[in-house]
């Protein structure tokens, strides 16, 4: 009896003792990225022996990650259990999405960015955590503007128009400026910081379509006439993603470019760049609204709402200890990647190991998020469409707003 | 008769393992996509079904986005299926031929078809592209378009670069299996030919023509079916922008863009089937006009 | 026109098509080549050389290092082997059954074969997925064997079928009357003389297998069981945005290569390893 008594004893011991919950969580496969976050899991799975981590890497591309998703979250799987998710999925993944709303207080999301959370939060919900951020941001070449007697990076859009003809004018194969002209989110990213830039806007905060109005046409018809009136972006930008611009400006041949901060340490370094040292990093100009506009990027962490209690209670202990003040310093120092508490902004260390980033906090309090609604993938693709149609002359600005307008209201069933 | 039903017997078993696994794999989806395509539902939890009879398809044919993709694919595949057939033929020909190092020859003719579609859709990309680019320069030389003008980036360009893109591709699909064709001619009928006096021409156009009709029958088909529901390609050069989008980059933004949005879809299920009906039609016009045997 | 010219104008042709032929498929991948070899600063410059100016294996050696890419060329090379040598046993089973054999409803047999094809691979997915899960297969081989051996099926029987149907019959004949089965002389007297079918669409399934993305993707979710085109698509930069360009085209050298490597030894061997079974006359 009693033998029977100690082995049942051990039985029940081992498996509480080996009773792991595992959760799976998605992350970019990007090299240094994944690397920070084994080093960071490690500490983690040793701090909480109970359970169990395991990643799920994603390749580049936003579109391969979101298509992903769907499939997995359509059938009801419930891994991964974290989901990296863009930005712009909260609206659309909300239902598939545990809602933390609740535990504001326990993610500490008073201490985060504003933009980040109010691009997480749903229809009053919170589904997501933001984990790093990101901006749109004007890059310049300090050498050109030097050369040529400017002093300062241009505040106005047409003042970067003005320095880029002048410059252009004296040098060979240089072009003023690339962006993102390509059909792709990436064009959304680029003419959202003309438009509000502009004065306007694509939805009021009632969700109707605004963006029929004079300012969104100024705002379009700007973009066009840098190809084709100003002749300060070529042609070739309406084929352009964030690589082809950096790869053109990181040749030493372009004044200015629009893109995302991955780019500086890329265009910095000596070994790669024609252009190291001679960067310098701007917000982007202001409108005749006087505003300057920049959109957030960046990425969050959510939780699937078919886990069981056991692994969301798990992937919420996971999500709090990324998204904590010690873990985005350490990703921020060693992986590049901007932190979204903003705290961490006033580190001593950070300023040391990456001042570029301190700098930029600025930018990032007042980035822009994209039009938050669960139909923002349509939303999108009809923007993307119109603009680009623009973009390649198919049909005037004018046009383009007008038939971007009507298409959209279609779209929102009004 | 005994022996008739035995035969049968035989037959069946020795189609049962291909229909075995092509029925796992293919009855649920191919019946739930039909079956989808009556209704109006998106995959969201909270969106009800709703049928909708032959709604979507008459949405679909009144969807000027349907139309111009439905116009680009038919180009598309009309043309480069064209071009892959002649250019196939030829370089079987030509690899047919008794000549040195021709087992490397027909291992390098190979390449284009073997490198991953994702690499090599990404490098005629970038030798499409403005700066850097080694079509664009040599295009340029040549004098067919100006400096700095982006050859994915205009309607009138686009699409023929992408569809020299996959004809430089596929053209080794068809190239391989007319060889293996042309390989199964037996030498006699050229021989007999030679002795009663007909010349190149006429051996190729009477003999060779003839006996490769049911192996380009075949081809046609696969190629006909692949090219109408390209993807990669266009998706990877120029997202479907600058009017290149064809049916099957339409249909994915459909199913998977818009999956969680909204009531897409039954309708991009119904597209689907207007892939497959196109398909069939492609495909029996083959069968019919080239002869192709199935019983 | 003298046969001497004759010959003369012939050879002169034929060695300008091959060369053209070479030129044609070899370029791009000479290119990558290159552009493999190339350091990145060199990479994206506007006046593009066709040599390396200074030359580089670092690509190469960031290729293995970042990633046991070995392991992917491995489960390649397991899952494309596999479904090739399925769909060729299942599909000349089935291609010589509606070829020679008396069965009623060979077209709707053929036809319901061939409709797997016909339809885009999006609009299967979700469904796929979902009966794979119920079958445990996701994160296996065979979860990925299963869906190749049916998407290759289509062309492997078709072009078969096609080809054991233009067979000489006496010899088939002659090998029933000596009392050969049937399956036996699919397998000693039919391969053999079709063995240039047997190699295409062999060669075709393999690199169709091999290079297959979206299901490999979406099936396949441990970075162990990753086939080389999964395992390409996650090479990364130091950012999501960044292209790692020299790493890719050094990825598509060390793909490639062994590929036609393999074409290279294994086409005349096969050929030559087949029609000596064959029975003359």
């Amino acid at each position: 009896m009693r033998k029977f008594v100690f082995v049942a004893l051990l039985l029940v011991l081992s498996v509480v003792a080996f009773s792991r919950v595992t959760i799976t969580m998605t992350a970019g496969a990007v090299g240094k990225e994944l690397e920070v976050l084994y080093a960071q899991l490690d500490r983690f799975m040793k701090a909480n022996p109970d359970i169990k981590v395991s990643v799920m890497p994603m390749p580049n591309s936003s579109t391969e990650r979101h298509d992903l998703y769907v499939t997995y979250l359509a059938s009801g799987e419930k891994e991964p259990t974290v989901l990296m998710l863009d930005v712009i999925w909260p609206a659309e993944f909300a239902p598939y999405l545990e809602d933390l709303t609740a535990d504001k207080a326990y993610f500490e999301l008073d201490k985060f960015l504003p933009g980040t959370v109010k691009a997480a939060t749903v229809g009053g919900k919170i589904v997501a955590v933001p984990w790093f951020t990101d901006a749109g941001l004007l890059y310049y070449r300090k050498d050109l503007l030097e050369k040529y007697g400017f002093k300062n990076p241009p505040k106005t859009w047409d003042e970067l128009v003005t320095i880029a003809k002048t410059i252009t004018a004296k040098e060979k194969n240089v072009v003023g400026f690339v962006w993102q002209g390509a059909r792709y989110e990436g064009l959304v990213c680029d003419f959202m910081e003309y438009l509000i830039s502009f004065g306007g806007d694509v939805l009021d905060d009632a969700g109707n379509v605004i963006v029929n109005s004079p300012a969104s046409v100024k705002a379009l018809q700007f973009m066009v006439d840098l190809i084709y009136k100003e002749k300060v972006s070529p042609q070739a930008v309406t084929t352009y993603m964030e690589e082809e611009a950096r790869r053109k400006f990181q040749n030493g041949e372009a004044v200015f470019m629009r893109n995302w901060p991955y780019a500086w340490s890329l265009l910095n370094d000596p070994k790669d760049s024609k252009v190291a040292g001679k960067v310098g990093v701007a917000p982007l100009p202001a409108g005749p609204s006087g505003k300057s506009a920049a959109t957030l990027g960046g990425w969050m962490l959510g939780i699937n709402k078919n886990a069981t209690p056991e692994e969301k209670a798990a992937a919420k202990k996971l999500v709090k200890f990324l998204t904590s003040y010690d873990e985005q310093l350490y990703k921020a120092i060693n992986a590049g990647q901007n932190p979204t508490m903003m705290d961490v902004y006033k580190n001593a260390e950070l300023k040391k190991a990456a001042p570029f980033m301190v700098e930029l906090y600025g930018m990032f309090i007042n980035a822009a998020p994209r039009p938050r609604t669960a139909k923002y993938s349509e939303i999108s693709d009809v923007i993307q469409k119109y603009a680009h149609a623009a973009l390649t002359q198919q049909m005037t600005a004018q046009k383009a707003i007008e038939e971007m307008a009507k298409e959209l209201n279609k779209v929102l069933g009004k | 008769m005994k022996v008739k039903t035995k035969e049968t017997v035989v037959a069946w078993w020795m189609v049962f393992p291909a229909i075995l696994v092509i029925s796992i794999i293919a009855f649920f989806p191919l019946f739930k996509t039909f079956y989808d395509s009556f209704y109006e539902f998106g995959l969201r939890p909270d969106i009800e079904r709703k049928f909708v009879g032959f709604g979507n398809y008459v949405s679909l044919f009144k969807d000027s986005r349907f139309i111009a993709a439905l116009k680009n694919t038919i180009f598309f595949t009309v043309v480069s299926v064209a071009l892959e057939t002649a250019f196939g033929l030829l370089i079987a020909i030509i690899v047919n031929q008794p000549f040195k190092l021709r087992g490397m020859v027909r291992a390098a003719m190979l390449i284009p078809w073997a490198i991953p579609t994702a690499i090599s859709s990404q490098m005629w990309k970038w030798m499409f592209n403005d700066q850097g680019g080694i079509m664009t320069r040599f295009l340029e030389n040549l004098g067919i378009i100006e400096h700095g003008v982006p050859i994915l980036g205009m309607p009138q360009t686009a699409m023929w670069a992408i569809i020299a893109v996959d004809v430089w591709k596929t053209t080794p699909f068809m190239a391989l299996l007319i060889l293996a064709g042309l390989q199964l001619i037996p030498e006699e009928l050229y021989e007999a030919a030679r002795i009663d006096g007909a010349n190149l021409w006429q051996r190729f156009t009477k003999i060779t023509l003839p006996m490769l009709r049911s192996t380009i029958a075949v081809a046609l088909i696969f190629r006909t079916l692949d090219a109408l529901r390209v993807f990669d390609v266009v998706f990877i050069m120029t997202r479907g922008s600058v009017n290149t989008e064809t049916l099957a980059v339409y249909n994915r933004v459909l199913l998977m863009d818009r999956a969680f949005t909204g009531s897409w879809f039954g309708y991009g299920s119904a597209l689907s089937v207007v892939i497959f009906l196109l398909i069939s039609i492609f495909a029996i016009i083959y069968i019919k006009s080239l002869k192709l045997k199935l019983d | 026109m003298s046969t001497k010219t004759k010959k003369f104008i012939y050879n002169f042709v034929l060695v300008i098509s091959v060369i053209f032929v070479l030129v044609w498929c070899i370029f791009p991948f000479y290119w990558a080549v290159v552009s493999s070899l190339k350091p990145n600063i060199e990479l994206f410059d506007s006046n593009p050389s066709l040599l390396p100016k200074n030359p580089t294996f670092s690509n190469y050696v960031k290729v293995f290092q970042e990633r046991p890419f070995h392991v992917n060329i491995i489960n390649s090379i397991i899952v494309s082997g596999i479904t090739t040598l399925t769909t060729l046993i299942f599909g000349s089973f089935a291609g010589y059954a509606i070829a020679r054999l008396h069965m009623r409803g060979k077209a709707i047999v053929m036809a319901l074969i061939l409709s797997v094809s016909m339809f885009p691979q999006i609009s299967i997915l979700g469904s796929l997925f979902v009966i794979l899960r119920k079958l445990g297969f996701i994160n296996t081989y065979q979860g990925l064997i299963i869906p190749y051996v049916a998407i290759t099926l289509p062309l492997t029987t078709w072009i078969l079928q096609n080809f054991f149907r233009d067979l000489p019959k006496e010899i088939e004949e002659a090998a029933a009357i000596d009392g050969c089965s049937r399956l036996r002389t699919l397998f000693q007297i039919v391969f053999p003389m079709s063995a240039p079918g047997l190699v295409a669409t062999g060669l075709l399934t393999f690199i169709s297998a091999w290079n297959e993305f979206l299901f490999a993707f979406t099936f396949m979710q441990k970075p162990d069981y990753y086939t080389v085109p999964v395992a390409i698509a996650m090479f990364a930069g130091r950012s999501q945005y960044e292209q790692p360009w020299g790493q890719l085209m050094a990825a598509a050298v060390i793909v490639t290569v062994p590929l036609v490597a393999l074409v290279l030894i294994f086409q005349n061997r096969i050929i030559a390893g087949l029609s000596s079974g064959a029975v003359k006359g």
